[in-house]
């Protein structure tokens, strides 16, 4: 794990901790590190490096009470707006913090993805592709963490967290195999039994284990059914990574200052878990914040929800400013839809997939960049329309990844992106 | 008032509006309903003709109107845009607009004859008013501004005692507080915490709070209504519940629960004292409780729409406002 | 096989029928369902002795073959074969050959008693008393003690794992009682005796949310999942529509009651919002489409479940072929329709026949669990071997091979205790009993068994530094661990932990290897059985059915 011992870094860390974040900004921007965000990001950094967060709210966040407000119409709910970096551009007033750092966030506000049913949605927006029968589309993350993975890496290539339970989504491996299926952090952040069982040596450990991946290897030779022994086997070689991983989960090693920035909140603790995990070199990290389904009282509810949100990712996109890794790390903010503009009986706003929005940051994007328009009253796209496979195209993109590459499902040639995805070439660098 | 039969309880007349209203006030003189909400306008209605259509009159706020208050001839409106104005309700001239509250105006209340006012905002602060004037006479602070878990929490009740001695404020966490409105101080708290539910393993969110609020005509009980346990916090799925307090003595007299799931917004007792009369709606559709405030069980009229207040008139009339605009219910 | 036998076989003519061999049992009760009335016939019109004699010889004949040796076929209905064979036969596949004993006795044992043999039960196995031995154990106080588990999960689902519950089923299966029957007392009662009592309880998880119940009945007992259908017409699947929906929602929606107790309401309607905005009455309409009318209102005794369940009978499809397929996934790791909750027109079963014939048949035997699993059971499909060599592997929907299946968390973790420990297992109640509490600590931390199954590192975190793990390799001195510590010669340690933990006999080039293994191991004999015995129940042969 690289904390990093470069001058640069030792700044970061001192501005992060006793500036605020709109100093720290100046001072960067003085430095060798040009991180301004009229310009766009770098280039040419490798795909071998890069790192992706994805953070999944689920249940389907308000497009209304975040990044598409309609402030003053009939639709638009009571929250107003609030001013960004970018002129022009308004966010529901219950993002402050997230308002100030526009100049690195990307949003989409022209999704179409026509799937409004939680399960069918989430399935779709996760993998990029409509649900089909005969073929088992992996996710996009496990796709990600595929490509990006570090050949001998001792750490998971994919962790994911939910710890709710409704909503809870477990990552599908799909056709690529459940070699690829992430870790899963659902009752505690922590993994459990990561230390050595009583009594056991380092040296023992490793022998039982190849000797259990033997036995199992010489097994599966001919046997109907063995992926799910790679599957199998894969579990345990992650094993002795996440054990000497362990002190990653801890956060008691983070000053308590950070950890009150993030805050104590379930999704605050996870987010600072993710930029550990990340900065470990972790290529692929979920967080899962739920749950936004407000079908009643949906202002209440999002009062709720976004201030924490707005807290959580402006600290976590600061954060990972501060530390050089946000050009490498490519953050998505996902849901599975949005909430309809009509508002209910019930003060609520109910699933709507029609015109919705997502936000992006961080590598290969062009900071800043607001792509795509809704009516007056965010009943419908009226420019740069994007569906779920428009989306995943652009992810690959942005993450290095090219979208039309394939990998061989027996005979066929599948490719990553569907056939007619189009990248949304406008918010990549 | 106190001739009410609840099982005879019956739609008379109502009258769209467009969106919610969430404030009500009634010129029984006049024979004028008046509403108001979501789209910050005032509409009225002619009480004299039962098949009138509601009128929308002017513009009271820039954002929701969240209250209203009739004294005479003035009309004291609260609003999200953290104002409270005071306005001449045949006109609709500005008398004094006052900015009240850092943040949404929740609700209003005033003694009667509307010397006193009180308002609750998100700023969690109690405002006390000279309800002729609008000079500010108190501030008082005291709710958290978090419920306990760490999120934002709110103040969504207030209540003035008939006799303008005291005022109660409740909050989202279901937490309740009683001032005395001479020393301006608070006298009582307490947690009535069933208002309250927070999901932290399915959903990691809340619903619910202290929604009503009603002092008792001798002043010495705190009606409180809300939802029950809810099952899905992603809405209003919970039994409609009330509560009766001697809150003196910060314990909890009796409570009154249905199976229909519903949120009570707004709870009243009827002059008489014998009857308390809640409004609201939820999964199971529009509500209006009647319960006399012991171990009878309560009896649920259900309204279509989702009801947000209510003012009870001559002749075991119920008004109220709510999702859809206006009704106007016979209660005996 | 007996002299009768041979005689019969090959006297009896095969008869082609619908293109399959007939088996030889079907032959057999032609013959004897046709030829007997002749030879009686014959017996009681002859005149001459000689015809006498020769129709009584007949008559003995017929009889010996009536009552037979020990018939290695089941009955006529429940052909799982047949239809299997014929399907293979139309789509080209050559199924893989027979499973060798000791694997398939493995999984016998798994799947009918939820654990795997003992060493001395795999030693004691032959393979030609296959149908004894299935016999035997349906017969059994283990069959009905576990496979009850696997029917409260078919029932309960994430609510499954109630003792009462589970108590009451392990009755049913003791009694006999046909899936109809439970289906029955799960829905209606009575609930009067405390054998019957418990059967209230999905109802009782229930009652207090209409679409909760309304999803969980169709899923449970109908193989389909409807929640979609609650609020638009089903997006992907024609035949469900809202109508749908709320028609199972009528029969359920008077329904009321939890907390030990269930009754029906006198009134109540199942509503919604049509398109036109407009409120309409749901009537009682089953997944067929075919509307049940309200009887008249007559005081109490009107009960809307007894009309499900009455209509569920009549309209048998669903029923049928729900429980049918879902004990197929359960044997085959997949069902024949897949997944076991999309029972509709846009998703056929990948060997139709098969799944109409056996469903009907099975609503024929009365619903017969016992009958239903000796028939999968005892079929050549479910004895396939799990190894193939010929190229590419045939789709999964085929069944032409036996593929790789998770063990359960019940079945991992019952099987864990039993190998690990002293030995001394006998399948008796008081030791189901003891292995039940000492399974439940194991339950949650392994992976459970899905269709889509996936290995997590928790298990294998679970499995490498877990304290219970630790504790069953290392507690006691008569346990495995400690018995095989005892024993001098390596040979004989690494024979007796592969027959203890894989029940079946080392191969000679395993012994060589594991021999040098030990060799090199270097710590003392304690820590060196310790490890050895946990690569032998952490490797894969044990993780799986196969």
């Amino acid at each position: 794990m690289n904390w990093g011992h470069s001058p640069e870094h030792s700044l970061h860390r001192r501005a992060f901790l006793h500036g605020s974040l709109a100093g720290l900004t100046t001072a960067l921007s003085f430095g060798n590190i040009g991180i301004s965000a009229a310009k766009p990001a770098a280039q040419s950094l490798r795909k071998r490096g890069r790192r992706v967060l994805f953070v999944w709210l689920a249940g389907g966040s308000s497009q209304f009470e975040t990044w598409d407000p309609k402030p003053g119409r009939e639709t638009g709910g009571p929250f107003r707006t609030i001013a960004t970096a970018i002129p022009g551009y308004h966010v529901c007033e219950l993002m402050p913090k997230l308002a100030t750092m526009m100049r690195d966030i990307t949003v989409i506000r022209s999704l179409n993805t026509g799937i409004s049913e939680h399960e069918q949605a989430a399935d779709l927006i996760s993998t990029g592709r409509p649900k089909e029968a005969a073929l088992d589309y992996p996710e996009i993350g496990v796709v990600l963490a595929k490509e990006l993975a570090a050949k001998e890496s001792p750490l998971p290539d994919y962790i994911s967290f939910f710890t709710t339970t409704e909503g809870r989504r477990r990552p599908r491996a799909g056709f690529l195999g459940a070699k690829h299926a992430p870790l899963l952090l659902e009752k505690s952040i922590r993994p459990e039994h990561v230390t050595l069982a009583d009594g056991l040596t380092e040296t023992r450990h490793a022998e039982r284990e190849e000797l259990r991946a033997l036995l199992s290897d010489r097994f599966a030779e001919n046997r109907a059914g063995s992926e799910m022994v790679n599957g199998y086997n894969s579990a345990f070689q992650k094993v002795r990574g996440l054990m000497r991983a362990d002190h990653l989960f801890d956060l008691n090693r983070e000053p308590a200052a950070i950890r009150d920035r993030y805050g104590r909140t379930p999704f605050g603790e996870q987010a600072l878990l993710a930029r550990r995990l990340l900065e470990a070199g972790v290529p692929v990290v979920k967080v899962a914040k739920g749950f936004w389904d407000s079908h009643h009282d949906n202002f209440e509810s999002h009062r709720e929800l976004v201030p924490d949100f707005d807290q959580v990712l402006s600290v976590l996109l600061g954060d990972l400013k501060d530390r050089g890794l946000l050009e490498s790390t490519l953050v998505i903010v996902l849901s599975e839809f949005g909430r309809t503009p009509v508002i209910n009986p019930d003060v609520g706003r109910d699933h709507f997939a029609d015109a919705w929005s997502v936000a992006m940051a961080g590598a290969g994007l062009r900071g800043g960049a607001v792509y795509g328009k809704t009516d007056a009253d965010g009943k419908t796209v009226t420019e740069g329309r994007a569906n779920a496979s428009d989306l995943a195209a652009t992810i690959y993109k942005a993450a290095g990844i090219d979208p039309r590459g394939d990998y061989q499902v027996g005979l066929r040639p599948v490719p990553r992106a569907k056939e007619d995805a189009k990248v949304i070439k406008e918010i990549l660098a | 008032m106190s001739m009410i039969d609840p099982k005879n309880a019956r739609l008379i007349a109502s009258a769209k509006t467009p969106g919610i209203l969430y404030g009500i006030a009634l010129d029984e003189k006049r024979r004028m309903l008046y509403g108001a909400g979501m789209d910050g306008a005032l509409y009225s209605l002619d009480l004299s003709n039962p098949r009138a259509s509601a009128v929308k009159k002017w513009n009271l706020h820039d954002n929701y109107v969240s209250s209203l208050i009739l004294s005479g001839d003035v009309l004291i409106s609260s609003g999200y845009d953290g104002t409270i104005i005071w306005s001449n309700v045949s006109n609709g001239e500005v008398i004094r607009s006052v900015a009240a509250h850092d943040g949404w105006v929740r609700k209003l209340a005033a003694s009667e004859g509307g010397l006193l006012l009180t308002s609750v905002g998100d700023d969690m602060k109690l405002k006390i008013w000279d309800g002729k004037t609008g000079n500010l006479v108190s501030t008082r602070t005291g709710h958290d501004a978090k419920v306990p878990e760490g999120y934002l929490s709110a103040m969504y009740a207030v209540a003035v005692s008939p006799d303008a001695q005291f005022a109660a404020t409740g909050d989202r966490a279901g937490f309740v507080r009683v001032w005395d409105l001479v020393v301006f101080k608070q006298i009582a708290a307490f947690r009535a915490a069933d208002f309250y539910t927070f999901d932290s393993t399915k959903r990691a969110r809340a619903i619910g709070g202290i929604r009503g609020l009603a002092f008792s005509p001798d002043g010495t009980k705190l009606a409180i209504s809300g939802i029950g346990a809810v099952t899905n916090v992603d809405g209003f799925v919970g039994p409609c519940r009330m509560e009766l307090w001697d809150w003196r003595a910060g314990k909890r007299i009796a409570f009154a629960q249905d199976k229909h799931q519903a949120i009570l917004n707004h709870v009243a007792f009827t002059p008489d004292g014998k009857w308390l009369i809640a409004v609201g709606g939820g999964d199971g559709g529009g509500a209006i409780v009647f319960w006399t405030g012991n171990e009878t069980p309560p009896h649920v009229a259900k309204p279509k729409g989702h009801l947000q207040a209510f003012a009870l008139g001559a002749n075991s009339r119920l008004y109220a406002v709510g999702h859809g605009g206006f009704q106007v219910w016979q209660l005996d | 096989m007996s002299l009768m036998e041979m005689l019969g076989r090959t006297l009896l003519p095969r008869v082609r029928s619908h293109n399959t061999l007939e088996p030889y049992e079907h032959r057999r009760q032609r013959l004897i369902g046709w030829v007997t009335p002749i030879i009686i016939h014959s017996l009681v019109l002859s005149r001459s002795t000689p015809m006498r004699l020769a129709s009584l010889l007949a008559l003995l004949f017929v009889t010996t073959l009536a009552v037979g040796a020990d018939a290695p076929m089941p009955r006529v209905v429940l052909d799982v074969d047949g239809q299997m064979e014929r399907h293979w036969r139309e789509a080209s596949i050559r199924p893989s050959s027979v499973a060798n004993g000791p694997e398939l006795f493995r999984r016998l044992l798994l799947d009918l008693t939820g654990r795997v043999p003992t060493a001395r039960e795999a030693d004691t196995f032959q393979l030609n008393q296959y149908a004894a031995t299935v016999r035997q154990l349906l017969a059994g106080p283990e069959f009905e003690w576990y496979f009850a588990t696997v029917l409260d999960e078919i029932i309960q689902g994430r609510h499954a794992g109630n003792d009462a519950f589970v108590g009451y089923l392990r009755k049913a299966l003791h009694d006999g009682k046909g899936w109809d029957i439970v289906f029955r007392e799960v829905m209606l009662g009575p609930w009067d005796t405390d054998a019957r009592k418990p059967a209230v309880g999905f109802l009782d998880k229930r009652a207090k949310d209409l679409d909760v119940l309304t999803v969980d009945v169709a899923r449970s007992f109908f193989g389909v999942d409807i929640s979609c259908a609650r609020c638009h017409d089903h997006p992907l699947v024609p035949d469900w529509k809202r109508d749908h929906y709320y028609g199972m929602a009528a029969f359920l929606v008077r329904t009321t009651g939890g907390k030990g107790s269930i009754t029906e309401k006198p009134d109540g309607e199942a509503k919604f919002a049509g398109k036109d905005g407009k409120e309409r009455v749901a009537p009682m309409m089953f997944l067929t489409s075919k509307v049940t009318e309200p009887e008249a209102q007559a005081k109490g005794k009107t009960n809307r479940r007894e009309a499900l369940v009455q209509i569920a009978f009549n309209e048998q499809k669903f029923f049928s072929r729900s429980f049918v397929n879902r004990l197929w996934d359960y044997f085959f790791g997949q069902g024949l329709v897949n997944p076991v909750d999309q029972m509709h027109t846009g998703n056929v079963a990948s060997v139709p026949a098969l799944l109409d014939r056996i469903a009907e048949d099975f609503a024929v035997t009365g619903y017969d669990i016992r009958k239903l699993v000796s028939a999968i059971v005892s079929s050549r499909t479910y004895r396939l071997d799990n190894h193939w060599t010929d190229g590419k592997l045939p789709a999964a929907g085929h069944f032409a091979v036996t593929r790789l299946r998770p063990l359960s968390q019940r079945q991992l973790a019952r099987s864990l205790v039993i190998v690990l420990g002293d030995g001394t297992f006998d399948g008796s109640p008081a030791h189901l009993t003891a292995l039940d509490k000492q399974t439940t600590e194991l339950l949650p931390a392994l992976d459970p068994r899905t269709n889509d199954f996936q290995s997590s590192a928790r298990e294998a975190l679970f499995v490498s530094n877990g304290e219970a793990m630790r504790k069953l390799l290392t507690t006691g001195d008569q346990n495995l661990v400690a018995r095989l510590a005892a024993t001098n010669d390596d040979r004989d340690l690494l024979k007796t932990a592969i027959r203890t933990v894989f029940a079946r006999p080392a191969t000679a080039s395993e012994l060589g290897k594991l021999e040098s293994w030990l060799k090199r191991h270097g710590g003392k004999r304690q820590e060196m059985c310790e490890d050895l015995v946990w690569s032998l129940v952490a490797s894969a042969e044990f993780r799986f059915n196969h």
